[in-house]
């Protein structure tokens, strides 16, 4: 009896667990609730739905903003997008919003309340974005960019060359110290390397207004005939914030102000929200009424889960899924990305590596047709010839196939040749950063199993965090004997690519030919002439091994079928049904033409929240 | 016993400060910092410029020694992520979001893992024994971001039933439900063992006999008694519990993409964001330092037997 009194009381005890209301929230909580509920009870949009007239076959289907929406687009209440950021390296809890206050710790939902002076098409070309001329002097030193008379800030200043001067200004300010900072020098703007020492002040560098307030001019220490391209991360803060609050004015409510597609409604480090901004000309108003991007760690389980209407295919498993599911695979398309190449690298400086044929040896034995369809098949992959993959302006690799195609008997001669015995386990460092670098270890592991096979050389593969991989390689001098990287382009001109291995730069190929061409084919006005340095250049560094070129990687993406726009339709380079690269964000055209179809009610019959 | 905690409490000092010197010296040494030169490197003055920014330019303990001067005073420094937040700014905004993890996780997990344990102790070696013990080991052994991958698939993808993640209390409380659950399942684990064996040890003892056989009601007999006596493991055992709990999840919270502080201690190592290590390692190491003081003391309360000396 006494035991079943005891079982009644426990048994009491666990319902009353079981029913147990939540502890209160801490002060803590409660503020930081009462910050992010505000917005959420903020009014959204000048135009609201209701006040569209009722009649709904004569009502023009518009957004919250006013915009009219295509004739298959859903309900202005259905156009709400959940996506996961692009910023895959983004720190959590990063808060800067504007690629230009930093690139490495920007927040999810960045580069939305800026447009820069130009934007990319799907096809990396270049079109007007903030600025809608740009035009140089005659040697390309000079040049002058007309922003758009009809963008302004969302607190109704105008937006000027001033906005971007100081913007530019600020990059240049040891104080600020830019983290993207190699990016800028590339501009070769006037003073700004020296701003950078010190030398001169930031305020004297070669960004000044032109005729009007509405221009501004670069002036160049050299010629610069893709200065445009370059622009890609020129997004302007406003002078007027930057100056009071800082370069983190972007994430705080009481304190951002955007001249972009967007505006700022809700932030945390794990979920941003954006409002369709109504102070942009009709061009640049979006369709979409609200952004809400999250970072989830399985993009695409919250794909799955109907949270998210874009996922990245990232790791091994993911790609699993996707080829376990058809309906899921129908969704992933392959898209270029960033035109990322891996390849590996060697310590020129040092022997064995000092020695010309013991890196054509090695340079023969990467047995990429074969190593891809077994490791990495495409559409995450495709094997790698050359430092500029198919598509890339002046790619030429067809013709370089041959300086690095996978020949064992080759490899044998040459290394023969060499005169050079490796006697030590030689060690090759892997950089890993994310998940889509894992399946690069068994590609090492295959690779070192073919040197040792065929040069009787051992090669130790070694996984190395990114951070500690990135400090060795770029200490001078390089801390790493033998290792395998990848580079994606920041802008698409060859200079880019080709600019990994000049002297000085990440590795210490250090060849003076090679840099020559690259100096010269930077202010080589005829475009031809250029191309063909830049050719030469990328073939002397593939014959002589600057790095073994492997594998082009392809982001994969799945997005809702409801999901499109015009930037959704295959490019020429970019045949993928997506953004494409730089991702969804001003610098990229689909920022304004994506839209939700009406069929959106057959997979979600509410707009996320 | 106040001039025990007062010598406890000043003891503490002395271990924040060598805490925070191994900790300081560790991370600053390793190698990898917290700026990455992901894709080109930076010219000689921008890196400068960096290092001169964050004061990394000087020795590492020149860099903790005014760490430390500045924490005295309250000053825990910026994080590298959010240059304009001071850390203190961003734990008041999120660790109300672990806390209350913590606590609803605990909420649960302490009177349901102590009741079960006590049930399956009364019955050893029944059906509800085994069925308690095979859960409690589960919790114990099965990592806890297995759970969480393996019910988000389950629960969100398969089913649809609950959010892959967030954390929005009023907006939609089905998001607390799987990382509260998980987030308890370890020291559910933990405690129905500690409460089991306690109990079933107490149970052989001859005073229970005796107060059973002088005609004690039972359930006299297991609060004064028994409970009272499990007191001591229990409270050994809920000592580390309690702070690693109101810390919040490292993984849960990143898994189930909850705004809280714990996602940062594997963030800030991996990012080598020093400052909010450092405010990170202190906070712990004065919650863990606190919570065993406090259990400390609680052991004089259960058993007046003990007594504080030093």
């Amino acid at each position: 009896m006494y035991r079943k009194t005891i079982y009644l009381i426990l048994a009491g005890t666990l319902i009353l667990a079981a029913c147990a209301s939540p502890a209160p929230a801490p002060t803590a909580v409660a503020a930081a609730d009462e910050a992010t509920a505000a917005p959420a009870a903020a009014p959204t949009a000048t135009v609201a739905p209701t006040e569209v007239p009722v009649e709904p076959t004569a009502a023009p289907n518009v957004n919250s903003i006013g915009k009219l929406l295509p004739d298959d687009a859903a309900p202005s209440e259905q156009q709400v997008l959940a996506i996961t950021g692009d910023t895959q390296a983004a720190a959590e809890g990063a808060v800067f919003m504007d690629l230009t206050a930093s690139v490495y710790n920007r927040s999810i939902g960045d580069s939305m309340f800026s447009f820069p002076l130009i934007r990319v098409d799907k096809d990396f070309h270049v079109v007007p974005g903030l600025a809608e001329t740009y035009t140089p002097n005659a040697d390309n030193t000079v040049w002058t960019f007309k922003l758009r008379d009809d963008v302004n800030w969302s607190d109704g200043t105008q937006l000027t060359a001033a906005d971007v001067i100081a913007t530019f200004q600020h990059m240049a300010d040891p104080a600020t110290a830019y983290d993207f900072s190699w990016y800028t020098e590339e501009m070769k703007i006037k003073g700004y390397s020296e701003a950078l020492k010190g030398e001169v002040k930031p305020t004297e560098i070669g960004v000044r207004q032109g005729a009007t307030p509405k221009e501004v001019v670069f002036e160049l220490t050299t010629s610069l005939p893709f200065l445009p391209m370059l622009m890609l991360y020129s997004g302007p803060m406003q002078k007027a914030a930057l100056e009071k609050y800082g370069p983190t004015y972007g994430h705080d409510l009481k304190t951002t102000v955007s001249a972009g597609p967007y505006m700022l409604e809700e932030w945390s480090p794990t979920r941003v929200v954006l409002k369709a901004n109504p102070n942009m000309p009709d061009d640049l108003k979006p369709y979409l009424n609200k952004v809400i991007f999250i970072s989830p760690k399985s993009e695409l389980q919250a794909f799955q889960a109907n949270e998210v209407e874009r996922a990245r295919v990232g790791s091994g498993a993911d790609v699993q899924t996707i080829a376990a599911d058809p309906e899921l695979f129908k969704l992933a398309a392959q898209d270029p990305g960033d035109m990322r190449v891996h390849y590996f690298f060697f310590d020129n400086s040092k022997p064995p590596f000092d020695n010309l044929k013991v890196r054509q040896a090695f340079a023969h034995l990467f047995d990429r047709e074969t190593i891809m369809q077994t490791i990495l098949p495409a559409p995450a992959a495709d094997p790698a010839y050359a430092m500029l993959s198919p598509g890339f302006p002046g790619s030429n690799e067809e013709a370089l196939k041959p300086f690095q195609m996978y020949d064992p008997e080759l490899a044998k001669k040459l290394f023969a040749e060499s005169g050079v015995k490796i006697t030590d386990k030689l060690t090759m460092n892997v950089r890993m950063g994310n998940p889509i670098e894992e399946p690069l270890i068994a590609m090492a592991g295959v690779y070192a199993e073919a040197i040792k096979a065929n040069l009787g050389v051992e090669v130790e593969v070694q996984r190395t965090e990114a951070k500690v991989f990135m400090d060795a390689l770029n200490a001078k001098p390089t801390e790493l004997q033998f290792g395998f990287v990848s580079y994606g382009l920041d802008f698409m001109d060859q200079s880019n690519m080709l600019s990994v291995f000049r002297n000085g730069g990440r590795h210490n190929w250090n060849n003076d030919v090679y840099d020559g061409l690259l100096k010269s084919a930077l202010a080589e006005p005829d475009k031809a002439k250029r191309d063909q340095m830049y050719r030469d250049a990328e073939k002397l560094l593939v014959d002589e091994v600057g790095g073994i070129f492997a594998l082009q990687q392809f982001d994969v993406w799945v997005w809702k079928p409801y999901i499109t726009g015009a930037t959704f339709q295959p490019g020429k380079i970019n045949t993928a049904r997506g953004l494409g690269w730089p991702g969804f964000s001003s610098l990229n055209l689909g920022v304004i033409d994506t839209y939700v179809t009406k069929n959106v009610t057959d997979y979600r019959p509410e707009p996320p929240q | 016993m106040f001039r025990y905690i007062f010598l406890r409490l000043f003891g503490l000092v002395l271990v924040l400060l060598v805490v925070s010197f191994i900790t300081f010296a560790i991370l600053y040494n390793v190698p990898g910092g917290p700026f990455d030169q992901w894709e080109q490197p930076l010219s000689a003055a921008a890196l400068a410029n960096v290092k001169a920014k964050y004061n990394l330019d000087k020795p590492f303990y020149v860099v903790w020694a005014s760490y430390i001067s500045h924490a005295v005073r309250g000053d825990f420094g910026t994080s590298y992520k959010a240059e304009n937040k001071q850390i203190l700014e961003i734990f008041q905004q999120q660790w109300g979001t672990s806390l209350q993890l913590g606590a609803l996780a605990l909420l649960w997990s302490v009177p349901l893992g102590v009741t079960l344990g006590v049930m399956a102790a009364l019955r050893p070696n029944s059906a509800t024994d085994y069925l308690v013990r095979f859960v409690a080991i589960l919790g114990t052994t099965i990592p806890n971001f297995a759970i969480a991958v393996f019910m988000t698939f389950l629960l969100s993808v398969a089913w649809k039933l609950l959010p892959t993640g967030g954390w929005l209390p009023t907006k939609d409380p089905r998001t607390l439900v799987m990382p509260v659950f998980i987030f308890g399942i370890l020291p559910f684990g933990v405690l129905v063992r500690y409460a089991r064996n306690g109990i079933l040890e107490v149970f052989t003892q001859d005073y229970m006999r005796t107060a059973r056989a002088k005609g004690m009601p039972f359930v006299r007999v297991l609060f004064k008694h028994g409970l009272r006596n499990v007191l001591i493991p229990l409270i050994t055992v809920l000592a580390p519990i309690i702070p690693n709990a109101l810390t919040g999840s490292a993984i849960l919270e990143k898994i189930f993409r909850i705004n809280g502080i714990g996602r940062y201690f594997i963030d800030s190592i991996g990012q080598r964001d020093y400052p909010m290590v450092m405010a990170l390692v202190l906070i712990v190491t004065v919650l863990w330092g606190i919570s065993y003081l406090a259990g400390d003391v609680l052991y004089t309360v259960a058993d007046p037997r003990v007594r504080l000396r030093r």
